[in-house]
């Protein structure tokens, strides 16, 4: 049998997380409880995330966004603050799953899997992410860029807990897209997925940040196709480079969603429709 | 553990497995059997409740996540002897077939009514994308939801 924790406080959580052989943080469940189904030896503790509200919630103050680490997609997907800041991230948060998946999900939960296929990462990364994490010990902030090591990896200490996701109010004139290919619509494993954030003003670009999930071991940017991208009239010509350089930059394997082959090529299409987008 | 939560309008108190799934404290314990396992990882929406009136899988619940909380099953929708509207509905357009997966299908059709009584058609496709039929196929299915709203939206 599995032990459940159940703490109130988040620091009757961080104090359990101290502890030597720490209880596995269980936070919306649509992953976990699907391993724990399928090899119920591999966790002997849990510890819910349900009764912690410091980890709850999207706020909107000193020029940062700030949401909770147990934000469902679903609230993401709805939140007022997003939709108009950050859209990158409520619109991938919409193509979660399915409505239960969603309801149920969190943005926290989707980060600590470390998936190279996570729908969230990838605008988290445009968006400039820092993920703020907490242990008995004390806080400490690191860049999202920094926090993945590979498929299921990450920075993260066994008894740290990550309370909340934080990044700069986006500027009015930014955009931001998120297109995602898989499968169905519902229910899907991404193929591959890209979010785009960048300021581009009279068809030239100021700055862009190009994240790419599915294509590497962990969530990439393309910092090629943004160097090339950067100061310049988005043209014909430049675009159809820019997609030659992106797929230059991707390292994607065949597995059974899809093959490297298709994986690379279509990397290079996903942005050119999220370039042309931006438009 | 003692696990206390309102199933169905009703308060209940259990000692239960902490780390049973939700699903099966209500067919094994309860003989709420009408909540059907598909896939038992979220894939399917066979096993569909409402958790404080959301649509949720009860596969991927745990009993101590249901503390304090509101969960409705297939058992707990019509008022009386009188069907939920989407069930009613479900019955006159031939929305349901060999019936495994309609229980999941009406509620995550009752969240959605009562959230929109007013659905177009990708909404509600878009609410009942978690929710597999392998013989009824969906047309009749969406047809079903659609007549349930209007129905809703008459009465209230």
């Amino acid at each position: 049998m599995t032990q459940i924790f159940t703490p109130k406080y988040l620091e009757e959580a961080l104090e359990l997380l101290a502890k030597k052989n720490p209880p596995q943080p269980l936070a919306g469940g649509t992953d976990l409880l699907v391993m724990l189904k399928d090899e119920p030896e591999r966790f002997s503790s849990l510890m819910l995330l349900e009764n912690l509200k410091e980890l709850s919630g999207i706020h909107k103050e000193n020029g940062r966004i700030r949401i909770g680490s147990f934000t469902t997609h679903a609230d993401i997907e709805q939140s007022p603050v997003l939709n108009e800041y950050a859209p990158v991230l409520s619109s991938a948060a919409s193509e979660i799953g399915s409505v239960q998946i969603r309801n149920r999900g969190t943005i926290g939960g989707n980060i600590i899997n470390a998936s190279p296929a996570g729908d969230l990462i990838p605008p988290l990364i445009a968006l400039g992410t820092t993920l703020e994490l907490q242990s008995a010990k004390g806080k400490r902030e690191i860049p999202i860029r920094e926090f993945f090591l590979a498929p299921g990896a990450s920075v993260r200490e066994p008894q740290e807990l990550l309370v909340a996701i934080h990044f700069a109010v986006p500027d009015a004139r930014e955009r931001g897209v998120f297109l995602k290919l898989g499968p169905r619509k519902a229910q899907a494993i991404s193929k591959v997925m890209l979010a785009v954030q960048a300021l581009v003003h009279h068809g030239a670009v100021e700055w862009i940040r190009i994240a790419i999930g599915a294509v590497a071991p962990t969530v990439i940017r393309a910092p090629q196709t943004e160097t090339l991208l950067q100061g310049k009239k988005l043209t014909p010509e430049l675009i159809e480079e820019a997609k030659e350089t992106v797929r230059r930059e991707v390292s994607p394997i065949t597995d059974i969603r899809s093959t490297a082959e298709y994986r690379q090529h279509v990397t290079g299409v996903l942005l050119e429709r999220a370039i042309k987008s931006l438009l | 553990m003692k696990i206390s939560f309102t199933l169905n309008g009703k308060p209940i108190s259990r000692d239960v497995a902490p780390d049973k799934r939700l699903i099966d404290f209500l067919r094994e314990d309860l003989g709420l059997i009408g909540t059907k396992e598909g896939c038992g990882k979220g894939e399917c929406g066979s096993c569909t409740v409402l958790m404080d009136g959301e649509a949720v899988c009860s596969c991927l619940l745990l009993c101590a996540q249901v503390q304090g909380r509101h969960i409705t099953t297939i058992e707990g929708v019509q008022s009386g002897n009188e069907l939920h509207p989407v069930q009613q509905a479900f019955i006159e357009t031939g929305a349901v077939q060999c019936g495994f997966c309609t229980p999941g299908f009406v509620m995550s059709s009752a969240a959605l009514l009562e959230k929109n009584p007013e659905p177009n058609e990708d909404e509600i496709r878009r609410a009942v994308a978690g929710n597999l039929c392998r013989c009824t196929g969906y047309s009749k299915i969406v047809k079903g939801i659609r007549i349930a709203g209007k129905r809703m939206r008459e009465k209230s």
